[in-house]
């Protein structure tokens, strides 16, 4: 039996006419990445702070850490989209009352703050007050202040939101070690690519419905879109009466084609008859659906929302 | 509800705000302000030069020059004659005269003006105004009068003062006053410098877009009642520190130059315990009532300004029974004082103040009581719905119409 850590069933959400969340159903099981996607203003948010047991839902029931929303906060993290520290606090001081509140003893919330700045390369900055640090090294304060109690779920609102490079690369590795570690995490993103490298399940949303949710992989195969890329060496051309291929577009790089392929068409038939007319090939891949295209082709027919990822 | 959590959020609360500049300035540096002042004041009042300045002898004598021609050679008592207009400017100076009075030539038909040189400080003496009124009518009369009558106008016509309260009723009555109006801006100041904190502590909580964070971690409850207690300690304190000044102050700083209420315990000795009772219980649900809005209304800004824009309404109804004082000390049990002892928010103050000053009909008492009650019973109905909805709320201020909308919805 699937242990869920996070269980809902169609939950609803009203704020005057607008509908924010419409009989959302989701089921992350322990240990996994979970990734909810959707547009801005899709109702992420909102889904989250129900979860959080922020706001109260309309309808619907959740269950988190195998209780009601709120019951399990001390063995939570969550980083909201929306996120600041106090100005004038010192860090490490902020840190420990975080941790504190969380139900950490005085002592080992000092431990635990101290070890995470020395993670995140602040050590020298525990005493120093928040505004005298940069928009970055804030940024992994807030970071710290979401781990630093040892969660067994953490719910990452926009992590990537406002980051450089740097910091994008060091939530990449946090959630890769908490993921090794057999944590849960739960992230939220408009910017499906760059979560798609760490999900393992995702759930779309639009409009406050889940579209469509399962494990990645499971969805990159179910939307499939038929096309190929192959790329040739230097002189060679591509043969226009390829069984099976509808259309051969040129790529960006020279020599290069994506072939779309008839609905009955398999890879393999438009292979072989590529090695059978000699073709010199050098490279073939059957082109994987990005979560991008997963959700365009998801919400086809509803009015396209999705902002440039 | 966790209590560790509403304990580590309250002693948070304390020390960070403890150590604001605005909160060190405004607990210990006033009182230290208004020692210098006071101990300014005794040290004036200790200066010889000074004494001369402020203290005026009105029975020193009045110095005459008759240049019209009216007075006789023998002038009522108290007065003397001038030998010419120099020596008598030069007595004046001296203070060996309280006035020189020239009667000029052609007094009182051509010339219509008495000339007269005054010490410092007698400007204003009514007793000046009297004796000059004698010596002109001694002047116009003495010719027509007897003697016997004339001897009646050098004394001021004898007067039975009837005083309708007692001298001890009268010195209660202004120390009440003084208790009351003392009390009352004490009052009014730890009140609303700790609404007003919570206020601000809330409103941070946006500003600085912490509140997510905090309410992962513990419930909308348990937040509001750590600001709350937090906050309350920390008004408390600054009352205590106040008090503890004052008493200081007007104990053993300033005493001497602050006559029957030089010390504290002059000011409280004539405190009743029905007072006391009454003044601590409004206290308490006036906190009650105005930190309970406060929160709420802390939670509607997206920063400490426009909160303050919207408790603003609260803030300046509450002050009605300070700006309206003197309806209060003219008669305290007067239609106005009694309306406003009736509504809950400025119910607190306005008892407070009539019960200083007079004695209270005890149904006046107990409806006021009912109104603050039922006030914080709809402050915690009101100022928990919008704190629980607007503390997640972000973007624009939202209008009242919005607030009422927020009032009326599930949270």
């Amino acid at each position: 039996m699937t242990d869920w850590v996070i269980e809902t069933q169609q939950l609803y959400k009203s704020f005057g006419t607008t509908r924010a969340v419409d009989g959302v159903a989701l089921r992350v099981p322990r240990g996994v990445v979970f990734a909810l996607l959707g547009p801005n203003g899709a109702g992420k948010t909102t889904t989250l702070r129900l979860l959080m047991g922020m706001y109260i839902p309309d309808a619907g029931e959740i269950r988190v850490l195998g209780g009601p929303p709120g019951a399990a906060r001390q063995r939570l993290g969550y980083l909201p989209e929306a996120r600041g520290l106090y100005r004038q606090a010192r860090v490490a001081e902020l840190l420990v009352y975080l941790a504190r509140l969380k139900g950490l003893d005085a002592r080992t919330a000092e431990r635990r703050a101290q070890a995470w700045l020395e993670r995140f390369g602040l050590a020298d900055w525990a005493r120093r007050k928040v505004h005298e640090l940069s928009h970055g090294m804030q940024q992994k304060v807030q970071l710290a202040a979401t781990l630093v109690h040892d969660p067994d779920l953490v719910i990452l609102d926009e992590p990537f939101q406002g980051l450089d490079p740097v910091n994008v690369r060091l939530v990449d590795e946090i959630i890769r070690e908490l993921q090794a570690q057999g944590r849960t995490v739960l992230l939220s993103s408009h910017q499906l690519h760059r979560v798609e490298r760490l999900a393992d399940q995702v759930a779309l949303i639009h409009r406050g419905r889940i579209v469509e949710h399962g494990p990645l992989t499971a969805l990159r195969r179910r939307y499939m879109q038929g096309r190929i890329a192959v790329r040739l060496a230097p002189g060679g051309t591509l043969p226009a009466d390829l069984p099976g291929v509808v259309t051969a577009q040129p790529a960006e790089e020279p020599q290069s084609w994506y072939l779309q392929l008839a609905p009955q068409a398999s890879p393999q038939q438009v292979l072989f008859a590529l090695v059978q007319a000699a073709v010199p090939l050098e490279g073939f891949e059957v082109v994987q659906p990005s979560l991008e295209d997963i959700f365009l082709q998801a919400v086809a027919g509803q009015e396209p929302v999705l902002a440039a990822a | 509800m966790r209590m560790r959590n509403i304990g580590i959020m309250a002693a948070y609360e304390y020390r960070t705000n403890f150590r604001r500049g605005g909160f060190l300035f405004a607990t210990f540096g006033l009182p230290l302000l208004a020692a210098l002042v006071l101990l300014g004041i005794r040290w004036l009042s200790q200066r010889p030069e000074t004494e001369g300045l402020i203290m005026v002898d009105l029975n020193k004598p009045m110095l005459v020059l008759d240049r019209a021609g009216l007075l006789p050679p023998t002038l009522p008592e108290g007065f003397t004659w001038a030998e010419d207009e120099a020596a008598g400017k030069d007595a004046v100076r001296s203070g060996d005269a309280l006035a020189l009075v020239i009667l000029p030539p052609g007094y009182p038909e051509q010339v219509h003006r008495l000339q007269v040189f005054l010490t410092p400080g007698a400007e204003f003496s009514e007793a000046l105004n009297r004796r000059l009124t004698v010596l002109v009518a001694y002047a116009h009369w003495h010719e027509v009068l007897s003697p016997d009558e004339l001897a009646l106008l050098q004394e001021p016509p004898e007067a039975e003062i009837v005083v309708l309260a007692g001298q001890a009723e009268r010195q209660q009555q202004t120390q009440n006053t003084m208790r009351a109006y003392i009390l009352s801006v004490v009052y009014f100041m730890a009140l609303f410098s700790t609404a007003g904190y919570l206020l601000q502590s809330v409103a941070l909580e946006k500003e600085s877009r912490m509140v997510e964070v905090l309410l992962s971690t513990v419930t909308t409850w348990e937040m509001l009642w750590g600001k709350m207690a937090g906050l309350s300690a920390l008004g408390f304190t600054q009352l205590a520190v106040w008090v503890v000044s004052a008493r200081w102050l007007l104990g053993s700083a300033a005493g001497p130059a602050m006559g029957s209420f030089g010390s504290m315990s002059g000011l409280l000795s004539g405190m009743d315990w029905t007072f006391a009772v009454v003044a601590g219980a409004a206290l308490l649900l006036g906190y009650l009532l105005y930190a309970l809005l406060m929160v709420g209304l802390g939670a509607l800004g997206n920063n400490v300004r426009e909160s303050q824009q919207f408790s603003m309404f609260v803030s300046l109804t509450g002050t009605l029974p300070l700006m309206l004082g003197s309806l209060f000390f003219l008669n305290p049990n007067g239609l106005v004082p009694r309306v406003l002892s009736f509504i809950p928010w400025t119910a607190p103050l306005s008892i407070m103040l009539r019960v200083a000053l007079t004695a209270v009909p005890t149904g006046d008492i107990i409806a006021a009581f009912a109104s603050m009650l039922l006030g914080v019973g709809i402050a915690a109905w009101v100022g928990i719905r919008l704190f629980r909805v607007g503390i997640l709320m972000s973007g624009k201020k939202p209008s009242w119409r919005e607030v009422w909308y927020i009032l009326r919805r599930p949270v």
